[in-house]
Protein backbone atom coordinates (compact mmCIF):
# COMPACT_ATOMS: atom_id res chain seq x y z
CA UNK A 1 0.00 0.00 0.00
CA UNK A 2 1.24 3.58 -0.81
CA UNK A 3 1.77 5.89 2.37
CA UNK A 4 2.49 9.43 1.49
CA UNK A 5 3.25 11.11 5.13
CA UNK A 6 4.01 14.65 6.00
CA UNK A 7 5.22 15.17 9.80
CA UNK A 8 6.57 18.57 11.79
CA UNK A 9 4.62 21.25 9.97
CA UNK A 10 5.01 24.49 11.33
CA UNK A 11 3.73 27.35 9.39
CA UNK A 12 3.35 30.83 10.30
CA UNK A 13 2.21 33.65 8.54
CA UNK A 14 3.68 37.08 9.52
CA UNK A 15 3.89 36.41 13.86
CA UNK A 16 0.74 34.40 13.61
CA UNK A 17 1.98 30.53 13.64
CA UNK A 18 -1.33 28.90 11.66
CA UNK A 19 -0.04 25.19 11.79
CA UNK A 20 2.71 24.06 14.61
CA UNK A 21 3.12 20.29 14.73
CA UNK A 22 0.96 19.63 11.85
CA UNK A 23 0.66 15.61 10.88
CA UNK A 24 -0.85 14.00 7.94
CA UNK A 25 -0.59 9.97 6.76
CA UNK A 26 -2.40 9.55 3.62
CA UNK A 27 -2.87 5.59 2.58
CA UNK A 28 -3.59 4.50 -0.79
CA UNK A 29 -7.36 3.32 -1.41
CA UNK A 30 -8.28 5.28 1.91
CA UNK A 31 -10.92 8.45 1.66
CA UNK A 32 -9.55 10.63 4.47
CA UNK A 33 -11.01 13.67 5.80
CA UNK A 34 -9.40 16.88 7.16
CA UNK A 35 -11.79 18.70 9.40
CA UNK A 36 -12.04 22.20 11.40
CA UNK A 37 -13.29 25.38 11.68
CA UNK A 38 -12.33 28.68 9.03
CA UNK A 39 -8.76 29.82 9.03
CA UNK A 40 -7.42 26.68 11.36
CA UNK A 41 -4.85 25.88 8.29
CA UNK A 42 -7.03 23.20 6.68
CA UNK A 43 -5.94 24.49 2.79
CA UNK A 44 -2.33 25.94 4.37
CA UNK A 45 -1.98 21.99 5.35
CA UNK A 46 -2.91 20.70 2.21
CA UNK A 47 -0.78 22.79 0.08
CA UNK A 48 2.21 21.96 2.56
CA UNK A 49 1.68 17.94 1.77
CA UNK A 50 1.06 19.29 -2.31
CA UNK A 51 4.67 20.90 -1.81
CA UNK A 52 3.46 24.49 -3.12
CA UNK A 53 3.27 26.21 0.16
CA UNK A 54 6.59 26.62 1.96
CA UNK A 55 6.72 26.01 5.54
CA UNK A 56 9.37 26.90 8.34
CA UNK A 57 9.56 23.17 8.43
CA UNK A 58 8.03 20.50 6.90
CA UNK A 59 9.00 16.36 6.43
CA UNK A 60 7.16 14.78 3.69
CA UNK A 61 8.04 10.65 3.11
CA UNK A 62 6.63 8.58 0.20
CA UNK A 63 6.52 5.11 0.90
CA UNK A 64 9.83 6.27 3.38
CA UNK A 65 11.96 8.18 0.86
CA UNK A 66 11.83 11.53 1.65
CA UNK A 67 10.58 14.25 -0.90
CA UNK A 68 11.22 18.18 -1.07
CA UNK A 69 8.30 18.58 -3.25
CA UNK A 70 5.38 16.05 -3.93
CA UNK A 71 3.94 17.83 -6.33
CA UNK A 72 7.39 17.49 -8.85
CA UNK A 73 7.13 13.63 -8.43
CA UNK A 74 5.82 12.51 -11.73
CA UNK A 75 1.91 10.10 -11.21
CA UNK A 76 2.07 11.11 -7.32
CA UNK A 77 -0.61 13.50 -6.70
CA UNK A 78 -2.81 16.32 -7.43
CA UNK A 79 -4.27 19.34 -5.86
CA UNK A 80 -8.45 20.80 -6.14
CA UNK A 81 -7.62 24.02 -4.62
CA UNK A 82 -10.84 25.88 -3.40
CA UNK A 83 -10.64 28.68 -6.48
CA UNK A 84 -11.05 28.58 -9.91
CA UNK A 85 -7.87 27.23 -11.26
CA UNK A 86 -8.23 26.98 -14.60
CA UNK A 87 -6.82 28.72 -17.66
CA UNK A 88 -9.23 30.12 -19.50
CA UNK A 89 -8.07 29.93 -22.99
CA UNK A 90 -7.67 26.00 -22.97
CA UNK A 91 -10.22 23.59 -24.40
CA UNK A 92 -11.88 21.52 -21.98
CA UNK A 93 -10.93 18.09 -24.11
CA UNK A 94 -6.91 19.59 -23.64
CA UNK A 95 -7.97 20.04 -20.10
CA UNK A 96 -8.41 16.66 -19.40
CA UNK A 97 -5.96 15.13 -21.88
CA UNK A 98 -3.21 17.10 -20.39
CA UNK A 99 -3.85 15.95 -16.90
CA UNK A 100 -4.39 12.24 -18.15
CA UNK A 101 -8.06 11.57 -18.31
CA UNK A 102 -9.79 10.29 -21.39
CA UNK A 103 -12.55 12.57 -22.69
CA UNK A 104 -15.04 9.59 -22.57
CA UNK A 105 -14.89 8.87 -18.93
CA UNK A 106 -15.19 12.68 -18.26
CA UNK A 107 -18.52 12.84 -20.17
CA UNK A 108 -19.67 9.37 -18.48
CA UNK A 109 -19.85 11.79 -15.49
CA UNK A 110 -20.64 15.52 -16.81
CA UNK A 111 -23.47 14.28 -19.70
CA UNK A 112 -23.83 18.25 -20.27
CA UNK A 113 -20.71 18.32 -21.58
CA UNK A 114 -21.13 16.27 -24.90
CA UNK A 115 -20.32 17.33 -27.91
CA UNK A 116 -18.94 20.00 -26.42
CA UNK A 117 -14.81 19.01 -26.22
CA UNK A 118 -13.78 21.62 -28.35
CA UNK A 119 -15.07 24.47 -26.39
CA UNK A 120 -12.85 26.76 -24.32
CA UNK A 121 -13.15 26.47 -20.57
CA UNK A 122 -13.80 30.61 -20.73
CA UNK A 123 -17.49 29.73 -21.94
CA UNK A 124 -18.63 27.62 -19.37
CA UNK A 125 -20.30 28.72 -15.94
CA UNK A 126 -18.57 28.62 -12.84
CA UNK A 127 -20.50 25.72 -11.65
CA UNK A 128 -19.53 23.90 -14.80
CA UNK A 129 -15.95 24.54 -15.07
CA UNK A 130 -15.64 23.57 -10.96
CA UNK A 131 -17.37 20.02 -11.72
CA UNK A 132 -14.75 19.87 -14.69
CA UNK A 133 -12.07 20.65 -12.45
CA UNK A 134 -13.43 18.46 -9.93
CA UNK A 135 -13.98 15.01 -11.76
CA UNK A 136 -10.77 15.61 -13.86
CA UNK A 137 -9.05 15.64 -10.70
CA UNK A 138 -11.02 12.71 -9.25
CA UNK A 139 -9.84 10.60 -12.57
CA UNK A 140 -6.49 11.50 -12.70
CA UNK A 141 -3.94 8.69 -13.01
CA UNK A 142 -2.14 9.56 -9.89
CA UNK A 143 -1.74 7.89 -6.12
CA UNK A 144 -3.53 10.96 -4.29
CA UNK A 145 -5.74 13.09 -4.45
CA UNK A 146 -5.78 16.14 -2.53
CA UNK A 147 -9.58 17.76 -2.65
CA UNK A 148 -10.38 21.19 -0.89
CA UNK A 149 -13.47 22.18 -0.89
CA UNK A 150 -14.74 19.47 -3.73
CA UNK A 151 -18.57 19.70 -3.13
CA UNK A 152 -18.93 23.58 -2.73
CA UNK A 153 -20.84 25.48 -5.38
CA UNK A 154 -22.00 22.27 -6.90
CA UNK A 155 -25.38 20.80 -7.24
CA UNK A 156 -26.97 18.03 -5.49
CA UNK A 157 -27.57 15.93 -8.17
CA UNK A 158 -24.02 15.96 -8.85
CA UNK A 159 -22.13 15.79 -5.78
CA UNK A 160 -23.98 12.55 -5.09
CA UNK A 161 -21.93 11.50 -8.69
CA UNK A 162 -18.91 12.97 -7.39
CA UNK A 163 -18.97 10.99 -3.96
CA UNK A 164 -19.57 7.41 -6.33
CA UNK A 165 -16.81 8.93 -8.49
CA UNK A 166 -14.39 8.90 -5.09
CA UNK A 167 -15.26 6.08 -3.52
CA UNK A 168 -15.02 3.58 -7.12
CA UNK A 169 -11.80 5.28 -8.04
CA UNK A 170 -10.36 4.80 -4.13
CA UNK A 171 -11.61 0.88 -4.12
CA UNK A 172 -8.69 0.85 -7.28
CA UNK A 173 -6.00 1.65 -4.71
CA UNK A 174 -6.14 5.42 -4.87
CA UNK A 175 -6.14 7.72 -1.55
CA UNK A 176 -7.93 10.98 -0.74
CA UNK A 177 -7.70 14.03 1.21
CA UNK A 178 -10.73 15.51 1.44
CA UNK A 179 -12.02 18.93 2.92
CA UNK A 180 -15.41 20.60 2.88
CA UNK A 181 -17.57 22.28 5.36
CA UNK A 182 -20.79 20.05 3.89
CA UNK A 183 -19.75 17.48 6.54
CA UNK A 184 -23.07 15.17 5.80
CA UNK A 185 -20.96 14.45 2.44
CA UNK A 186 -17.68 14.04 4.10
CA UNK A 187 -18.88 11.94 7.13
CA UNK A 188 -20.77 9.79 4.51
CA UNK A 189 -17.50 9.28 2.28
CA UNK A 190 -14.86 9.27 4.62
CA UNK A 191 -13.09 6.35 6.44
CA UNK A 192 -10.35 8.21 8.73
CA UNK A 193 -10.78 11.51 9.71
CA UNK A 194 -7.83 14.23 11.01
CA UNK A 195 -9.32 16.97 13.19
CA UNK A 196 -7.40 19.80 13.00
CA UNK A 197 -7.53 22.62 16.06
CA UNK A 198 -5.00 25.51 17.46
CA UNK A 199 -2.65 24.58 14.86
CA UNK A 200 -2.51 21.07 15.66
CA UNK A 201 -3.57 18.13 13.78
CA UNK A 202 -5.00 14.68 15.32
CA UNK A 203 -6.28 11.80 14.60
CA UNK A 204 -9.79 11.37 15.53
CA UNK A 205 -12.42 8.69 15.43
CA UNK A 206 -15.84 9.12 13.68
CA UNK A 207 -17.68 9.16 17.60
CA UNK A 208 -15.03 11.42 19.04
CA UNK A 209 -15.69 13.88 15.88
CA UNK A 210 -19.52 13.96 16.33
CA UNK A 211 -19.05 14.76 20.05
CA UNK A 212 -17.49 18.78 18.89
CA UNK A 213 -20.07 21.18 19.29
CA UNK A 214 -20.51 21.67 15.34
CA UNK A 215 -21.33 17.97 14.67
CA UNK A 216 -23.95 17.63 17.55
CA UNK A 217 -27.13 18.29 14.69
CA UNK A 218 -25.65 15.48 12.92
CA UNK A 219 -25.82 12.87 16.09
CA UNK B 1 4.63 16.86 -24.43
CA UNK B 2 1.95 17.84 -22.02
CA UNK B 3 4.26 19.85 -19.85
CA UNK B 4 5.86 21.21 -22.78
CA UNK B 5 2.66 22.24 -24.20
CA UNK B 6 2.09 24.10 -20.24
CA UNK B 7 5.29 25.81 -20.58
CA UNK B 8 4.15 27.36 -23.77
CA UNK B 9 0.55 28.04 -22.52
CA UNK B 10 2.24 29.66 -19.31
CA UNK B 11 4.38 32.05 -21.50
CA UNK B 12 1.47 32.53 -23.81
CA UNK B 13 -1.23 33.42 -20.96
CA UNK B 14 1.06 35.64 -18.86
CA UNK B 15 3.83 37.18 -20.58
CA UNK B 16 3.25 37.20 -24.78
CA UNK B 17 1.85 40.57 -24.01
CA UNK B 18 3.67 42.60 -22.16
CA UNK B 19 6.33 40.83 -23.79
CA UNK B 20 5.12 41.87 -27.55
CA UNK B 21 4.51 45.48 -26.22
CA UNK B 22 7.95 45.87 -24.77
CA UNK B 23 9.52 44.47 -27.64
CA UNK B 24 7.61 47.40 -29.89
CA UNK B 25 8.07 49.61 -27.77
CA UNK B 26 11.86 48.86 -27.25
CA UNK B 27 12.86 48.43 -31.21
CA UNK B 28 11.02 51.66 -31.52
CA UNK B 29 12.96 53.44 -29.66
CA UNK B 30 15.76 51.55 -30.74
CA UNK B 31 15.53 52.47 -34.52
CA UNK B 32 14.54 56.42 -33.41
CA UNK B 33 17.95 57.08 -31.64
CA UNK B 34 20.38 54.58 -31.92
CA UNK B 35 21.95 56.50 -35.01
CA UNK B 36 22.52 59.26 -32.81
CA UNK B 37 23.63 57.59 -29.40
CA UNK B 38 24.20 53.96 -29.63
CA UNK B 39 23.89 54.22 -25.64
CA UNK B 40 19.81 53.97 -25.52
CA UNK B 41 20.47 49.76 -26.13
CA UNK B 42 21.00 49.58 -21.76
CA UNK B 43 18.08 51.42 -20.95
CA UNK B 44 16.07 49.66 -23.26
CA UNK B 45 17.05 46.61 -22.30
CA UNK B 46 16.65 47.76 -18.70
CA UNK B 47 12.97 48.50 -19.48
CA UNK B 48 12.08 45.46 -20.75
CA UNK B 49 14.18 43.76 -17.98
CA UNK B 50 11.71 45.66 -15.51
CA UNK B 51 8.71 44.79 -16.84
CA UNK B 52 9.28 41.11 -17.52
CA UNK B 53 10.48 40.72 -13.40
CA UNK B 54 7.07 43.08 -12.71
CA UNK B 55 5.20 40.49 -14.52
CA UNK B 56 6.81 37.84 -12.70
CA UNK B 57 5.88 39.04 -9.48
CA UNK B 58 2.39 39.85 -10.94
CA UNK B 59 1.82 36.28 -12.01
CA UNK B 60 3.95 35.07 -8.44
CA UNK B 61 0.58 35.92 -6.46
CA UNK B 62 -2.04 34.12 -9.56
CA UNK B 63 -4.30 31.62 -8.44
CA UNK B 64 -3.72 30.15 -12.12
CA UNK B 65 -0.32 28.74 -11.26
CA UNK B 66 -2.25 25.29 -9.72
CA UNK B 67 -2.76 24.60 -13.62
CA UNK B 68 0.86 24.23 -14.11
CA UNK B 69 1.86 22.86 -10.39
CA UNK B 70 -0.82 19.78 -11.07
CA UNK B 71 1.08 19.50 -14.28
CA UNK B 72 4.55 19.17 -12.49
CA UNK B 73 5.79 22.39 -13.36
CA UNK B 74 7.65 24.37 -10.68
CA UNK B 75 7.13 28.44 -10.76
CA UNK B 76 10.63 28.63 -11.17
CA UNK B 77 10.93 26.58 -14.50
CA UNK B 78 7.90 28.41 -15.51
CA UNK B 79 9.52 31.85 -15.09
CA UNK B 80 12.58 30.18 -16.59
CA UNK B 81 11.13 29.21 -20.08
CA UNK B 82 9.09 32.55 -20.00
CA UNK B 83 12.66 34.43 -20.27
CA UNK B 84 14.31 32.32 -22.14
CA UNK B 85 11.06 32.59 -24.74
CA UNK B 86 10.42 36.85 -24.00
CA UNK B 87 14.43 37.45 -24.44
CA UNK B 88 14.88 35.56 -27.51
CA UNK B 89 12.04 37.53 -29.50
CA UNK B 90 12.94 40.54 -28.15
CA UNK B 91 16.63 40.11 -29.17
CA UNK B 92 15.47 38.53 -32.50
CA UNK B 93 13.37 41.92 -32.97
CA UNK B 94 16.60 44.25 -31.81
CA UNK B 95 18.81 42.55 -34.19
CA UNK B 96 16.17 42.89 -37.20
CA UNK B 97 16.11 46.40 -36.50
CA UNK B 98 20.16 46.80 -36.71
CA UNK B 99 20.10 45.76 -39.94
CA UNK B 100 17.45 47.95 -40.95
CA UNK B 101 19.61 50.65 -39.47
CA UNK B 102 22.39 49.62 -40.91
Amino acid sequence: MNILETDSVTLSYGTRTVISGGYMKLEGGRIHALIGRNGYGKSSLMKVVFGTQPAEFSFTRYNGKRLQHPYKEQGLIRYLPQFDFLPRSIRLQSFADAYGVPWEKVISCLSSLEGRAKQYVGSLSGGESRMLATVVMICSPVKFVLLDEPFTHIMPLHIDSIKDLIRREAEAGKGFMITDHMYDHVLDLADKFYYMEWGVTREISREELLEKDYFLRMK
Amino acid sequence: MVRIRGLFLFYRSFFLKPGLLLTTIGCCLYYKNAKYALSVGPPVFLLKAIVFATTAYIVYRSKKLYYYYNLQLSYFTLVLTAFVLDFFLFFTCLKMTKYLLS
